[in-house]
């Protein structure tokens, strides 16, 4: 079956290691089984900084020497390509990387913000979008119908606030189907397709599918799977907490089964998911 | 207006700054102080094509820095390192920018590269005094730096500088110089506060940050008392002040120093040092290790003023 990844050879060069997904889709699980084969294997403190996060205005002001809070988004918006150019020109470590929510988009000038020249390729983690919304509105404290619109909703930015001042920089996300192909069909890079159902079945075979395609030795996969796996990662959770549950959430690490969404979304909901991202999720094998 | 025809001197950080238009968030130079030679200067003037545009600041090997936001202004900044030596700071406005917006910018982005340029030292803290002692918050990006330093205001605090702070040693204390008299806050914040919309004011054209007057020290230098890092790393069950020790408890330096590669590029590293060692050596150092919501606020400034008065 092609799911749509046409560029899945091994990526070579570039800096960048882009962890791309839609919200709740497994982006988190994935980025601490890295955490751990880049190191061996080691066991994973949740709490402890993951090298892969999301690009945040401390970046921006590190790189550009400018208060970012004194701008606007337009202006930091303007600036993301470059930022990320500078990231690349000033790491040490060859391979930089990164989670993203952002769709693959271009700023206003017409210039795409995950710059080819700097990206050694995308890894694109989907998940049903029925299961999605059922783990997006436990995670933000949403009603079922709430989540379901918001997987449709093309204006959809994340971390944008004019009411509180968010770390993370706005990242345009769009709707679920605009998302998954804004980076299928336009990444202009390597991308490999990774399905959130996949990393259930067989972790360590799509943890190495991964490491493969960025060129992260992967000896340890089998290791880094057991030291991050969701049970294990849910355990700490339960005991210490996670510092990047919401507080509307009950738990960041919740079920992490796939078949959720047909189960608890009422039929209404069912039917519109599919009416708005039905062509999408054929694509995918989800119908 | 003044007998000489222009506007009453501030205190820029310390320093004696005159400008051709009022600037609404630093304190008046003292009366007292008066003979001393302006140490920055104001005007309105093109900035040279030579530095073209920049992505934000260009420092040049002349020290000539540029600041390039173009919705606002370009400031131009001729460089000094000698104490003595004046610093011009040449704005050009952009069309349709409003006063408040090159302000924001001045008071933010170029007044560090302007310390720096002068050999000071400025960090990323908020800071308010109390009974004659100042307290500094410093922290990550977002982490709630003005928001304490709002809520001990409310509690009878005054404010000594938001953002942006100036230390220096004299001996065997280290002190913290005024900076701003206007707190820059978010709505959330704000709100929490219970600031009247009409005391909000603009920081840039639809922004959501916004400036706030409240009651601010004398400007002078004033013995820093307890320099306090908000942590929100790893849940917790409630704030709690952490004593800590020696020059680690400063780190990371590139969050604690503003804007500390332009420092570095101009030579400052070893002022740096010295500077955060006396920092390190002078003050009660703490860290504040909170969780990420702004619902603790008042029980944030309960335990500082606690271990405030533990430190008298």
């Amino acid at each position: 079956m092609n799911l749509g990844g046409k560029k899945s050879a091994p990526a070579q060069g570039g800096h960048f290691g882009w962890l791309v997904s839609y919200p709740k889709s497994g982006n988190t699980w994935m980025r601490m089984m890295l955490q751990s084969l880049r190191n061996g294997g080691a066991p994973v403190d949740i709490n402890e900084s993951i090298d892969s996060h999301i690009l945040n205005r401390e970046e921006f002001e590190e790189h550009f020497c400018v208060e970012s809070s004194d701008l606007t988004q337009a202006e930091i918006d303007a600036f993301r390509p470059e930022l990320h150019r500078a990231i690349a020109r000033a790491s040490r470590d060859p391979l930089i990387l990164r989670k993203v929510h952002d769709r693959c988009w271009l700023t206003a000038s017409g210039e795409r913000v995950f710059p080819p020249e700097v990206s050694r390729g995308a890894v694109y983690i989907v998940r049903d979008p029925r299961d999605v919304a059922v783990s997006f509105a436990a995670f933000y404290g949403l009603d079922l119908e709430a989540a379901v619109d918001s997987l449709g909703d093309s204006t959809k930015t994340l971390a944008k606030s004019s009411s509180r001042l968010v770390l993370q920089l706005p990242q345009p996300a769009g709707s679920w189907s605009e998302h998954v192909v804004s980076w299928l069909d336009d990444a202009a890079m390597p991308l490999l397709l990774i399905r959130y159902e996949d990393m259930l079945a067989d972790s360590v075979r799509e943890l190495e599918k991964v490491a493969r395609f960025l060129g992260i030795p992967a000896e340890a996969c089998a290791q880094a799977a057991a030291a991050s796996g969701f049970s294990t990662l849910r355990e700490q959770e339960d005991k210490r907490g996670f510092r990047e549950r919401v507080p509307v959430a009950a738990r960041f690490f919740r079920q992490g089964r796939s078949g959720e969404g047909k189960e608890k979304l009422p039929i209404h909901l069912l039917e519109k998911i599919e009416t708005v991202h039905g062509a999408v999720m054929k694509r995918l094998g989800y119908l | 207006m003044t007998e000489t025809g222009h506007l009453p001197d501030y205190s820029f950080f310390g320093l004696r700054l005159r400008s051709p238009f009022p600037l609404h968030s630093l304190p008046a130079w003292p009366a007292l102080a008066s003979d001393e030679a302006p140490a920055i200067e104001l005007c309105f003037g093109e900035t040279p094509d030579s530095l073209a545009n920049p992505i934000f600041v260009q420092i040049g090997s002349d020290r000539t820095a540029l600041v390039n936001i173009s919705s606002v202004a370009r400031f131009c900044i001729h460089g000094t390192m000698q104490a003595a030596g004046t610093t011009i700071i040449a704005v050009q406005p952009a069309l349709g920018a409003e006063p408040f917006e090159f302000e924001t910018i001045l008071l933010g982005t170029v007044a560090g590269i302007v310390l720096h340029l002068r050999s000071l030292l400025p960090l990323h803290a908020s800071c308010v005094v109390l009974g004659g002692r100042a307290i500094a918050f410093s922290g990550p990006c977002a982490s709630g730096k003005s928001a304490l330093a709002a809520a001990l205001v409310r509690r009878g605090a005054l404010l000594l500088s938001d953002d942006l702070l100036v230390s220096g040693d004299s001996g065997q204390s280290v002190q913290a110089v005024t900076g701003t008299t206007q707190l820059r806050l978010w709505p959330d914040v704000m709100d929490r506060l219970e600031i009247p919309l009409e005391q909000r004011l603009p920081t840039r054209l639809e922004h959501g940050k916004h400036a706030v007057a409240v009651p601010a020290v004398e400007a002078r230098a004033w013995p820093l008392e307890l320099m306090v890092r908000i942590e929100s790393a790893g849940p917790v069950d409630g704030p709690v002040m952490v004593r800590r020790h020696g020059l680690p408890a400063l780190f990371p330096f590139k969050e604690l120093v503003y804007q500390r590669e332009i420092g570095r590029s101009l030579g400052n590293a070893a002022r740096e040092f010295r500077g955060l060692t006396a920092l390190a050596n002078g003050a009660a150092l703490f860290a504040l290790r909170r969780t990420k919501v702004i619902d603790d606020l008042d029980r944030c400034a309960d335990v500082v003023l606690s271990a405030f008065g533990g430190c008298l």
